[in-house]
This record gives structure tokens, sequence and C-alpha cells, in this order.
């Protein structure tokens, strides 16, 4: 540094290098920064070196170095944890006014270059000030002259990156943000600011200062006639696959916008999200396409501090959005880069392309990834081919495949409103994952009808990306590619397509993901390789469980009989280690799952043969073997799976031999349990086949590809046995199994049917508004649309609002008192003690009996018995369907009168076989499920929702008390005509649940994703400073007319002398 | 070692997939779960107690100038019950009135007074519990004829017996007590075999109406016409409606026999001068029938306990005479004729007619003035039979069939007032193994109504007769089967 010319005036200068464990190209830094000829400069250099936790002195090779190179530059050990905490120690370490020259430890400045950026800084009034970058190797090639980014805080590929500077980039220029490797902030705005944003981990924390810097109404220029040679990237942030700069430019995104740029910014940052993450789970990235969720969940966890970020940004806001917008690219980066990518291909591939792009093709070129490409490119074409009617003609309401409504802000707010509307409704809590489908409407764009064809056919390729990822440890490629073809010639997911088994097709896209949790957990080779603390490792499988859970509630307890198989098949292969952390983990993280699921799980303990929707007909040991569950049968071949699946039981040592049995014996587990669910002796009721199979095709498919792996590791090389042969066994019984999936491809819908039961209702000429009435499913428990109470084995009933269910129902939950008393009604009819069925169920106002496939015996003689009822009148449906319309049913909101009106002041199924409930007139539209208004009569009025002191209606604005109706339902005694309104405020308590599982969530994520709840604690700084005492103290700056006449080579009138 | 850790895996599989295998086994193919079993009666039958609701279908009867009919109800219980009784005339609309039914006491609706018009009606009787029986009467010049109300609608009705001569005017009266429309295809099967006639085919009832088929219309001077009325749709209840007025002069009007069965039991089959017993049996199925008719003496037959059986319907074999065998052919109908089986000895009897397939019987009972009666055998026995009846018979004979291979004793009682009391001067009647006995009430206590409580379950049936007109009635009691 030369003083020659030092100036006492000149503004200070503090050039802070942030420097971690920095190579040789840290000397010259050094070495440019003592050869400047700015007069005031200091450097300050801050050594972030070694762990933070451990580390606490400055290292003696640094200061070897600048005792060196830099004798006069202080120093100073910062144990911050990311860049930005440690730039900002120099809020502490330097006091007074002047300027920041952040620099990276491996530039090199030209020995004018902070002169230069302090005199531009000045002269166009600026706050942050950068140079052109070039590059430190080749200095004629350009790295950076400032950064631009797009409304979603993406950023576009650096100015002039790449290019060779013929000075094409030398004008002053405004631009939105500067690489980090080198930028200039007024010491004043940089305090206002606040510094670096702490909670910014790794790149884009210049981005985000600059962007506060621009709402604080400062410039940001870009100086090009400073010039400063740079080693690494110009900034990491642009690195769009990099888990931290997308957290990080999400955090940037929704701290810095107004709530008014969010709302608009937003829903179109799903929607991109959305399409780039199907494209990356298309070709196989899973990271990368789980980013978006990585990047809420890391901003989530950190909302206090998310929210004090943008109350400080609201302090400083002086420039509006929309100013600052202009200052962004139009459009989005990333798409204009990936087009300019695919057109700068054409012209020169070998040289442009992106690196993953790129190198893909080269590995695809030079025939190391072909196998992979094949086989993913054949699957993905059969998923898509076989679902292509589904795809076109859009996923049949068969099963539980519930249609969903038009619109997704119901789905979001029911979990909210504190009401269960299925069966007759309760105040009870709803199933959390409504809203969760509502999320997934919004990210499909609103479009309700695209969300549930995505949840119908994805899980398949979920499935599949589960079993890819488990046997990433396994480091054999073909078992990677045995492992996912033996799991996609199952017949299982297309039968649960073909039957509506939403949930066997989640228990099948989990299966895979859920053994890796559960292997990591155990500690098991060669997962062991990635385990983390067992306590990261348990919350991970509780929020797995939970997410699991929140779709099929059946699915907590299978994840659990998983792992005790899992635990008995490493157990009779001699290994012990594991195992006990494995059930004791599990066991654990069931429950944490059940209370991450609270409140909506206590209704699920309740009564768990109807939440876990146990009521169904399981067929034969040999069909269930055969995954033959429903839809064309597939015939023998799929023994071919159990074939392959014993060949690891034969052959392979260490790993691959204990991960052969366990998968044997997972899939042989989940088997005789099924079997044994359907014959009742186990003498517990079990989810679906679908569902409990699931871990029985996992386990197939593991131990197919574990074979393989044997083969690979343990039989290449060796002398010809008996063993070789065996490993044939795989590739034939593979094989064989895939030819009936095929076959079933070709079909376009999987044996799916074209029309489902309730499109079938909807044909049928019937009069009354729906929303005014229930309908009354019954029938086979099979057949039934939706989850049923059991009336008789094998034989339920569920009560819908309006005709058909639609998702709102998919969750089936404890049935309420009101709800069971439907059964002795049914009861009564169906032993004869009445032919006025209508009678009692009318006050239910249930209009509709729905019985489902007439002809199956059980059914037949329900039918026998309800045309028997002298008030049910049968339509006639065309024959898959009986349909009974109740000649006595009260509308849900109705005016009593007469013998109705006397009758409603009794309980009991005896005074509703004698009340004559004719002369009930509708009254009340409802405007949602928790609220009606209109005008109605004096008299009484009826609600068939259980009595519940949180009705309210008020008539002209006056409250009318409730009473209890026929002993269940709700009545009131309106005095005057009038305007009513019906309705049930949300209770508070419904807030706090909501608050507490959010707080509950937010503790599940930080332990897996952190292993820990609260923070290292870090050390306190010891090399430099004393605590609270500045390292440097900068006089005051001068005027800007007083400073720049003060720097060497500028004139008062604002020339400078180049 | 190694070796135990390679197979220990191999055998837990497989020692699992054999278990599978053989849960599979063991786990017995359950029949799937069939609803409404219970409460199919085979003929109508006092409801059960627990009943919520009771329904009485009366099936039509004939409404006009001359012409007296009537719901008769009868309470069971001593507290006072309101039924409501729809009458549902032909071409009008129905019409419901409330009927207050007394402790223990009979209660009769005129169906003219409860808004019938001129030509028939049906009536639906309803009431909250358990504790009321229903018959519909009729009383026109040509006779008179009481029948108890069916309990249950069916989908198939038949009647065995009737003619389409030109002095007998033959009809059915399809009743649809339901809200839909009811379509109903009639088969009659004449001595000539089976006409499927276009105009009996495709009937449509409305909702809550009734409808009359004169048979007359399509099936023209046949002596013997059966009929089968199958619905296509829905269940209905059907009513016979015959009325005779050549040398035979009878009035039929009760309920057809919802289904073919393959036994059927008279308490009285008496063969003597002066009185004419006669069964027509209709074999409704494709397939022939076998069918058998025992002859039990009403004096009961020595030794019968040796074979007896506790609760069967029917006497243990071989308590009466050699059976007379007859093979009915399919959809035909066959004739016995008391009169002509020589090798019968003239007496009281009881009979009994069983078949290896479905079949209708019905008994035709004719007194030497012309007095007939035509009704269906007892499909049940029971220890309890009520009768609920109306004003109007000179005589009511009452016969009682142990329907058992043990001895039985019967006593029959009026119901008044008090309920169910013993009349003096009637005593109960001992039944022997397969055997029968009458009780005969007159003048007064003519019309009943009556309660028969037997120690054994039993079957029973009343011959009422009146002099104005000269007419016999004949019909089975309503048993308390559960």
């Amino acid at each position: 540094m030369s003083h020659a010319r030092e100036t006492p005036s000149a503004p200070p200068v503090v050039a802070v290098v942030i420097a971690h464990d920095p190579g040789p190209s840290f000397d010259a830094t050094l070495v440019s920064l003592a050869a400047q000829d700015y007069p005031a400069l200091r450097v300050l250099v801050l050594d972030t070196s070694g762990d933070a936790s451990t580390t606490s002195t400055v290292g003696a090779d640094l200061l070897e170095r600048l005792a060196t190179r830099l004798p006069d530059a202080f120093v100073h050990h910062s144990s911050a944890p990311t860049h930005a905490a440690a730039a900002n120690e120099v809020l502490q370490l330097v006091e007074g006014g002047g300027f920041f020259c952040f620099l990276h430890d491996d530039v090199e400045l030209a020995s004018d270059a902070v002169r230069l950026l302090v005199e531009e800084l000045y002269r166009s009034n600026a706050g942050i000030v950068g140079p052109k970058l070039v590059d430190r190797d080749d200095p004629r090639r350009l790295q950076a002259v400032g950064l631009a980014l797009d409304k979603f805080g993406e950023l576009a590929p650096p100015t002039g990156s790449g290019e060779l500077d013929q000075e094409q980039h030398d004008a002053v220029t405004d631009v939105f943000a500067l690489p980090s490797a080198c930028l200039l902030a007024r010491a004043d705005l940089f305090r206002t600011l606040g510094g670096f944003d702490p909670a910014i981990d790794g790149p884009g924390d210049e981005i985000d200062l600059c962007w506060r810097a621009h709402v604080s109404g400062a410039r940001v220029l870009v100086a090009p006639a400073a010039r400063v040679a740079h080693i690494g990237l110009a900034t990491g942030a642009y690195d769009h696959l990099d888990d931290r700069a997308a957290r990080n430019r999400l955090r940037t995104v929704l701290g810095n916008y107004s709530v008014l740029s969010l709302l608009r910014v937003l829903p179109q940052w799903f929607v991109l999200t959305l399409v780039r993450s199907i494209g990356l789970l298309l070709v196989g990235r899973i990271r990368q396409a789980a980013q978006p969720v990585g990047g809420w969940a890391w901003n989530l966890a950190r909302l206090p501090s998310l929210v004090r970020k943008r109350r400080a940004v609201a302090r400083i806001r002086r420039v509006h959005d929309g100013e600052i917008r202009r200052l962004q690219r139009r459009g989005s980066a990333r798409l204009a880069a990936a087009l300019r990518e695919a057109s700068v291909a054409r012209d020169d591939r070998n040289a442009r392309l992106a690196g993953g792009v790129r190198r893909t093709i080269e590995q695809v070129r030079s025939g190391s990834h072909w196998p992979t490409t094949l086989v993913w490119s054949a699957l993905v074409a059969l998923v898509v081919i076989g679902s292509r009617g589904l795809l076109s003609d859009g996923i049949a309401p068969v099963g539980r495949l519930f249609p969903f409504p038009d619109e997704v802000a119901g789905l979001l707010r029911r979990p909210f409103e504190g009401w269960s509307p299925q069966g007759l409704g309760s105040a009870t809590a709803v199933a959390p994952g409504l809203g969760v489908l509502g999320l997934v409407g919004l990210l499909a764009g609103g479009s309700t009808e695209l969300a549930r064809t995505l949840l119908v056919i994805l899980p398949v390729a979920v499935g599949l990306l589960g079993m890819w990822r488990l046997t990433r440890s396994f480091g054999v490629r073909r078992a990677r590619l045995v492992t996912i073809v033996a799991y996609a010639a199952n017949p299982l997911p297309y039968a649960a397509i073909a039957a509506g088994r939403w949930d066997g097709l989640v228990a099948y896209a989990g299966c895979g993901w859920l053994i890796g949790a559960l292997g990591r957990l155990a500690g098991w080779a060669p997962l062991s390789g990635a385990r983390r603390p067992v306590v990261q490792s348990v919350a991970g499988l509780a929020l797995g469980l939970a997410l699991l859970g929140l779709a099929v509630p059946g699915l907590v307890p299978v994840a659990i009989g998983c792992a005790v198989l899992l635990a008995i098949g490493s157990l009779a292969t001699g290994e012990r280690t594991g195992t006990a952390t494995l059930l004791t983990g599990t066991a654990i993280a069931g429950v944490a799952a059940a209370v991450l699921l609270l409140p909506w799980s206590w209704t699920v303990v309740g009564d768990p043969v109807t939440a876990f929707d146990t009521a169904h007909r399981v067929p034969g040991a040999d069909a269930l073997a055969r995954f033959a569950l429903s839809g064309a049968d597939p015939g023998p071949l799929p023994w071919g799976l159990w074939a392959a699946a014993a060949v690891a039981l034969a052959i392979g040592g260490s790993w691959r031999s204990a991960w052969g049995a366990r998968a044997a014996v997972l899939a042989a587990g989940a088997l005789v349990a099924t079997v044994a669910g359907g014959t009742g002796a186990l003498g517990i009721e079990l989810p679906n086949p679908a569902v409990t199979l699931a871990p029985a095709a996992a386990g197939l498919a593991l131990a197919a590809g574990a074979a393989i792996a044997a083969a690979q590791v343990d039989l290449t090389g060796t002398r010809l046995t008996w063993r070789q042969p065996l490993v044939l066994a795989v590739y034939v019984g593979l094989a064989a199994a895939a030819v009936p999936v095929v076959a079933l491809a070709t079909d376009g819908r999987w044996d799916q049917p074209r029309r489902g039961d309730a499109d079938e209702l909807a044909l049928l000429p019937v009069a009354g508004p729906a929303g005014a009435m229930r309908t009354l499913w019954l029938g086979d428990s099979d057949r039934l649309p939706l989850a049923s109470t059991e009336l008789a084995p094998g034989t339920g009933w569920a009560l819908v609002e309006g005709f058909a269910p639609t998702v709102e129902q998919a969750w089936p939950r404890e049935p309420s008192v009101e709800d069971r008393g439907v059964i002795d009604l049914l009861d009564a009819a169906l032993g004869g003690q009445t032919n006025r069925l209508g009678r009692l169920l009318g006050s239910r106002s249930i209009r509709f009996l729905v019985l489902p496939r007439p002809q199956d015996p059980a059914t037949a003689s329900l039918v026998a018995v309800l045309r028997r009822q002298l008030d049910l009148a049968e339509l006639d449906a065309g024959g898959t369907l009986a349909v009974f319309a109740n000649q006595a049913a009260i509308p849900m909101h109705a005016m009593l009168t007469g013998a109705a009106r006397e009758a409603s002041e009794l309980a009991g199924v005896e005074s509703l076989a004698r009340a004559d409930l004719e002369g009930a007139t509708s009254v009340l539209e409802p405007d949602g499920p928790l609220r009606a208004s209109g005008p109605v009569p004096a008299g009484t009025l009826f609600a068939s929702v259980p009595f519940d002191s949180g009705w309210r209606l008020q008539v002209d604005g006056r409250t009318i008390p409730p009473r209890p109706a026929f002993g269940w339902a709700t009545a009131f005694e309106v005095p005057n005509a009038g305007i009513a309104v019906l309705e049930r405020p949300a209770p508070a308590s419904r807030t706090a649940w909501s608050i507490a599982a959010a707080l509950a969530w937010l503790v599940a994520v930080r332990l897996a994703w952190a292993g820990r709840l609260l923070p290292h604690r870090r050390p306190r700084p010891t090399g430099g400073a004393a605590p609270g005492r500045p390292l440097i103290a900068l006089e005051g700056g001068p005027t800007d007319r007083e400073a720049l006449e003060a720097l060497p080579g500028s004139t008062s009138a604002g020339g400078v002398d180049a | 070692m190694r070796v135990l850790t390679r197979l220990a895996p191999v055998a837990l599989v497989a020692a699992g997939l054999v278990g599978a295998a053989a849960l599979d086994e063991r786990s017995t193919a359950t029949d799937a779960v069939r609803f409404g079993e219970g409460d199919r009666s085979p003929m109508p039958a006092a409801f059960p107690a627990d009943a919520l609701t009771s329904s009485w279908f009366c099936p039509g009867v004939p409404v006009g100038p001359g012409v007296s009919s009537r719901v008769s109800l009868l309470n069971l219980t001593e507290a006072d019950v309101v039924a409501t009784v729809t009458v549902h005339p032909t071409g009008g609309r129905p019409t419901t009135v409330a009927v207050t039914a007394r402790g223990f006491a009979r209660t009769e609706v005129a169906l003219a007074d409860a808004g019938a018009p001129a030509g028939h009606a049906a009536a639906l009787v309803e009431v909250a519990g358990a504790g009321l029986l229903a018959e519909q009467v009729a009383v026109t010049p040509a006779g008179r004829a009481s029948s108890p109300c069916a309990t249950a609608p069916s989908p198939t009705w038949f009647v065995a017996d009737g003619a389409s001569t030109t002095e007998v005017t033959n009809a059915v009266t399809l009743f649809n007590p339901f809200p839909d429309d009811l379509v109903v295809d009639v088969t009659a099967t004449t001595e000539e075999g089976t006409r499927a006639s276009k105009a009996l085919q495709g009937l449509v009832v409305a909702p809550r109406s009734l409808r009359v088929v004169d048979l007359g219309d399509t099936v023209k001077a046949k002596e013997r016409v059966a009929v089968a009325a199958v619905a296509r749709t829905g269940r209905f209840v059907l009513g016979r409606l015959q009325t005779a007025s050549g040398a035979r002069r009878e009035l039929a009007a009760g309920l057809g026999a919802p289904a073919p069965a393959t036994s059927w039991t008279f308490a009285a089959a008496p063969k003597q001068n002066g009185l004419f017993t006669r069964f027509t049996i209709f074999n409704p199925d494709p397939t022939d029938a076998e069918v058998s008719l025992t002859l039990y003496p009403a004096g009961g037959s020595p030794g019968s306990n040796s074979t007896a059986t506790a609760s069967g319907a029917t006497p243990a074999a071989g308590a009466g005479n050699p059976p007379i065998r007859r093979t009915v052919k399919a959809r035909s109908s066959v004739l016995i004729n008391l009169a002509e089986l020589t090798e019968v000895p003239d007496g009281a009897y009881a009979a009994v007619l069983t078949a290896n397939a479905g079949v209708v019987v019905e008994r035709v009972l004719a007194a030497g003035d012309g007095r007939a009666a035509v009704q269906f055998g007892a499909r049940a026995a029971a220890q309890r039979w009520w009768f609920v009846g109306a004003a109007g018979p000179l005589s009511t004979r009452i016969t009682v069939f142990n329907a058992t291979g043990v001895e039985a004793t019967a006593t029959v009682e009026r119901v008044g007032p008090a309920g169910p009391t013993a009349v003096a001067g009637i005593a109960p009647l001992a039944l022997p193994p397969g055997g029968s006995g009458s009780v005969v009430f007159e003048g007064p206590l003519a019309d009943g109504p009556f309660v028969v409580v037997a120690e054994q379950p039993v079957v029973v049936e009343r011959l009422e007769s009146t002099d104005q007109p000269p007419a016999w009635s004949t019909s089975s009691g309503i048993p308390e089967l559960r």
C-alpha cells in the first residue's frame, strides 16, 4: 500500500477480505491490496478458516502470510457460520463512516481499482459499486460486469460472462446486483441496511444486499474502469441446481417484495416450479426436483427471522417495487437461459451445453449410461402409454378416486373450519390432507382435475424413484435397474388404478422411500454411509410417516409392520446391529407422526376400523401372491417376481445377502399378514390389500436387485458353480412378470372403467337441489365409492351430502354417535321390524339410497328389503346401481309443520317410525358447508345437522337459540318471518390447534434437517478486537465535493484523470 | 454358522408362504351375508313383538250397493292404538283415515265409509308396534268371504283353484302399495295348458293403486283356471275374487299364495255324504312335481308316538292313511276329489300334502246345497292362532289339527275387553298325534274374535256359515310364528 499520496481528507475505505482456508492465490490478493493507489485504504482480514465450533484463533500460516505481504492489515478470526455473517462483523469491528470494500480471498485488484470505484460511487451518487471482473487465468475473458435477475430472484448469466473483453461493457451502468467477489458499499448505507442477511448461508447474499439497497433508494452500479481478476465463479448463485442457492433465493424474494408483489409473483413461481420439478422428476433428478420443497421448508423453519427481515425492509423502503421491477429482467431468467443454451448448443454443441445436459449427453455418447437411459425411458414410456387414456379422458370416479371440487380455496379452508361434513357432520377435526390437496390444486394452477390426474399417475413414478434412490448405495447399476424393473413389473399399482384404490397407489409410491429411511435408521450397510444422527433419522422418519399418514392413515401401522419384518429378516441373517434402534425409532416416529397429525389423528385412533378403511373383501392367497387384486387378472406370470426374489436367498454375501433376506422376509411377511388379515386369523382389521401388499411388492423388487448385486459383486470372476446360472432366473422371472403389465398397458387406462358409479348417478332424472339432501350408499364394502361403516361382514354403508362422494369424503373419520344411529334404523328395516325405512331416515335428510352392483348376493338381499319399504321408490338406474328415492325425506333445511313438527320434539326410533314427515318445505340456500341463508316464515326451522350449540341462527339479526330435534338434529323456533342466516363459526380452539400443529411441524422439520432443535452455541471470537470494541476506527467521511477534490487525480469539476 | 444364517431366512420365508397357504386353506368360504331372511313369513302371521311398525295389506274386495266390505282390526294389547287405514279404490285417489282400536277389541272399518266409491278397494293398515291384526271381510249377494290380510308384499303370487265358466266370475286384484309403477305378467293355466295371453302381460299398476283384472275376458269357459302373477319389478299383493252363482254358490275373496311350497296342511278334509272336499294342486314350475296327499283321521293313529317329531309341521310318517300320490306336470294343475277315493273311508280328516317341488294347493269345501268355500292350506304350524272375524256368521267352526307326533291340548277362547276368555261349555280339545278336533260357536258367539292356544304346534282353520245369503267362508287363522 502506498502512502506517498495520502491525503488526509480522502474518504476512508476498509477492504474487508473474508478468507476461508485461503489458497496460494491469497498472496496475490494481498499483494494487489498493498499496491493500491488509494490513499486511505485499510485492510481487514476476517479469517473464517477451520471448523467454527472448534477453532477460535487466527491461523499461524495466515498471520505469517499477512506479515510478509501486508503487515499493516488488521486480522480477526471470525467464527460466524456464513459468509454474510462474517462480513457483517465489520459493523462491530469498524467504527465510523467511509466505505467498505468486500473482497474474496481469490481476487487480484488492479492497482487503481479501489480508487476508481470510490470515484464512480461519488460521481454517480451510488450506494454500491462493483468492478469489472475478469478471469484471473485468462484476463482477456470477462467474468461479470454486474448481475441481472428476474422477478423470481433467478440470476441471468452474468453480463459478459465468458466473452472476450473488447471494452464492449465498459460503460458505467446501473445493475441489479454485483458479485460479492468485489463490491464497494457506503458504510452508512451498509449500516442502514443491517449488512448482509446473516441467515443466508452460501450464494446469494450479495444479491439480497443489493436488492435491499434498491429498496432503500440507493443506486447499484458497475464501474468497468475498475478491473479485478477473480479465480472462482463470479457468484455461485446462478448454479440453479444448488439447494442453498434455491432456498436463499426464496428468502430474498419473500423478504424483499411487498405483500402485493408477492401475491403477483408467487403464483407464477409455483407454476414454473411445478413444471420444472416434473421435468426433473422425469429425468430422475429427484434432489433437484425437491428443491422447492426444501426451500420452503427451510424458509418456514426460519419464519420468525423472515418476518423480522420483512419488517426491517419495510422500514427502509423508499422505492416502490414497480421501480425495482424495471431493473429486473422480464420473463424467466431460467427459461431464457435454457432457451439460450439450447440455441447455442445447436451452433456449438461441445462448448456451450449446460453442465448437466452436457454431462448426460456425453455419458450417453460414451455408452456408460445408456442402460439407465434405456430402462428409464422404457419405464416412462410404459407409464405414459399405459396411462394415455387417463391423461386424455380423465380419471373416472371409481373406487376411492373421488372427484375434486372445482375450486381449491374451499379445500384449503376445510381443515380450519372445525366441522367435518362427513356422515351427518360433526364438530371434529378435518383431515389436514384436504388442505394438502388444495395446495396441490394450487400448484396445478388451480386445475383440480389436473391435480387429480397427477395424483393418480405420478405415484407410480414416485414409487420407482423411491426404489431407485433406495438402491443408490448398492453401487451396482444393474441391480438398481433390476430393482425398478421388478417394481414396475408388479401388477399392484395398475390394479390399484383399475379399482380406484388411491391408498394403494400412495403405499406403492412410499414403500421405497420408507424402506430406505428404515434402513438408514438401523444403520444397515450400505445405507449406513448416509447415516445421520438417530434423532435426525427418527425425526425424518416421523415426518415421512406423518406425510404418508396424512394421505393414508393406515400406512403408519403398515410402516411399523415393515420395520418389524425388516428386523426379523435381519435377525434371521444373524445381524442384530441396528434392530433395536430400528424398532424403537420407528415406534417413536409412529407416535410422533400421530402427534404431528393431531387433532385429526385422534379421530383415527378412536376408530381405526373405519379410518383405515378396513371394510373390504380380501382375495385368496394365490391371488394376493400374484397381486391380482382387481381389474384384469395377470395370470400366473407374476409368480416370476417371487422366483426372482428367491435367488437373493441363495447367493451373495455381506450386505447383499442381508438385504436379500430382509427384502424376502418383508415380501413374505406382508403377504402372510394380508392373507391372515383377510381370513380373520390376525384378530385385527387391516387396511386394504392394495396397501398391505405394497411392502411385498417393494420387498420382491429389492430382493431381485440384491440378487443381481450379489451376482455382480460376489460371483464375478469366481469359478462356475450352480449359483451363476441361478442369476438367469432373476431375468427370466422379471421378463415373465412384465408380460401382463405390458399387455395391460395397451388398454391405455390400466383397465380402469371409463365411468364410475357417480357418473351413472348423475344421469338419473332426480329432482331436488344438491346439497339440500344426503345420499346413503349401501352394499358391498368393496363396491362402495368411499370408506364405509360395517353393517355386516363385507357390507357397509356411508353417508354423503349430495349424490356422490367428493374428495372431501376421502379421509374417513370415526362415525359419530349420530352416524351410528343410522345402523339402528337400517337394522330395523333389515330385521323386518318396519317397512317404513324412508320415514326412519327422513329426518337425516337421506333422499336417496344407492346400492352399487345390485346383482351381488348380499346387495341383492338388501335391495329386496328396500323394495319392501312403502316409502322408498326405486328408480331405473340401468343395472349397475340400484337407486331408491326416499319419499319421506326432509330437506336439510326445512320448515316443519303438523305431525312432523310434533315428531321433532320426540326422540328414538319408535317415534320416527310413527312420525309422518310429509309437509316439510325446504328453506335456506347453502352458501357453503357451514352457512345457509334465505327468507323463512314463522315456525319450526329444522337443520339436519347433529345438535350442537355452535350452530347459530339469526333472523333479521335476532339470534334464535337451537333445540334438539328428533333426538339428534337441530331445530329453531322462529317467532316471526324474516331473513335467516344459519351458520357455524369456526371455534377459537381450532385456531389454537392449527398454531400448535404448525409449531410441531416446524420442530419436526428442524430436527429432521439439523438433528437438533437449537443452533450450536457460537464460540466468542478471541482474536483481534476485544469484545464490544471496534478494531478499526474511521474518521467521518468528507462531503461529496470535498472528497472528490481530495482524491488524487481528480478535479473539482468532477473530471477524473484516468 | 454361515450355513445357518443362510438357511434361516430361507426357512422363514418358506414357513411364511406355507403359512399363508395354510391360512387360506383353513378359511372356509363364508356365504355372502343375506339380509331380510328373518322376516319372510310363509303366510300372513302376527308381527313379532319388537316390530316398530306393522303393515297389513288387504288385497281388495268389492265395494258398492248391496255389498258390505270391511277391514276388521283386532287389537291384541290392552292399550288403545291408532291405526292408519289407507283405502285404495279402483279409479280413485287413496284416502286415509285414522282409526282408534280399543284394547282387546275388534274394530271394523267399512270401506264405503272410508271413502271408497263403488267398484273395488284394497286397504293398507299401518300401526306403530305389533299389536294389531287385520282381516278383510266381504259380504255380497253371492256369499261371504273373510280372509287375513297380507303382512308382506311379494314379487310373485299364485292362485290354484278357479274357473271361468259362464257361472263363475273370476278376477284377480293387483294391489300396488308402493310409490313405484308396478308391471305384472299374469299367466293363466287351464286344463288345456298355460296361456300367456298378451292381454295379461305387462299389466301396469300405478303407484299406490289397485287394479282388477277379469280373467274371464281372456280365459273363457274353462273349468280350471290357475293363475301365476309375476312382477317384472317391485312387489305387490294379489287377491283373488271369484263369484260362483250356479249350482255352486261361492264368494272367494282372499289372498293368493305368495310362493309355491312343498308342504300344505289343511286342518279339515271331511269325506262324507253331502260334503265334497277337493284339492286343486297347481305346479307353476317348468318341471314335473310328485305330490303326496296324506289324510289324518280326526281321532289320530295309535302308536305314532314311536316316531313322533316334536316341532315339525306334519305328523310323523305312518300316522295317517296311505298317501295318495299324483304327478303334477309342469305348469299344470291336478284335482284330487276325496269323494272319488274309494279306498278312503268316510270320516273327518286333516290333510297334509307334500311335494318334491314347490306347488300351490287349495282346498274347495262344498256342501250339497251348493255352498262352497275355497282356501289355501297352512304353510306353518304354531301354538297360537288368531281369528279376527266380523259380525254376521250364524256359526263358526274352528278346527284344530295337531301337526306333531305327540299329544296336545288346545283351548279355543273368545277375545273380549278383558282379553282372551274361555267360553263356558267349550272344553279344551285333547288332540292325539295327527289328530284333529273342532269347536263350533253359534249365535252371538259365532263372530269371535277367537284365539286358539295349544301346547304343541297346531294348524287351525275356520269355517263360517251364514244364511243371508246362505254361504260358507273358510280361512286359515293368523298364527304367531315368532
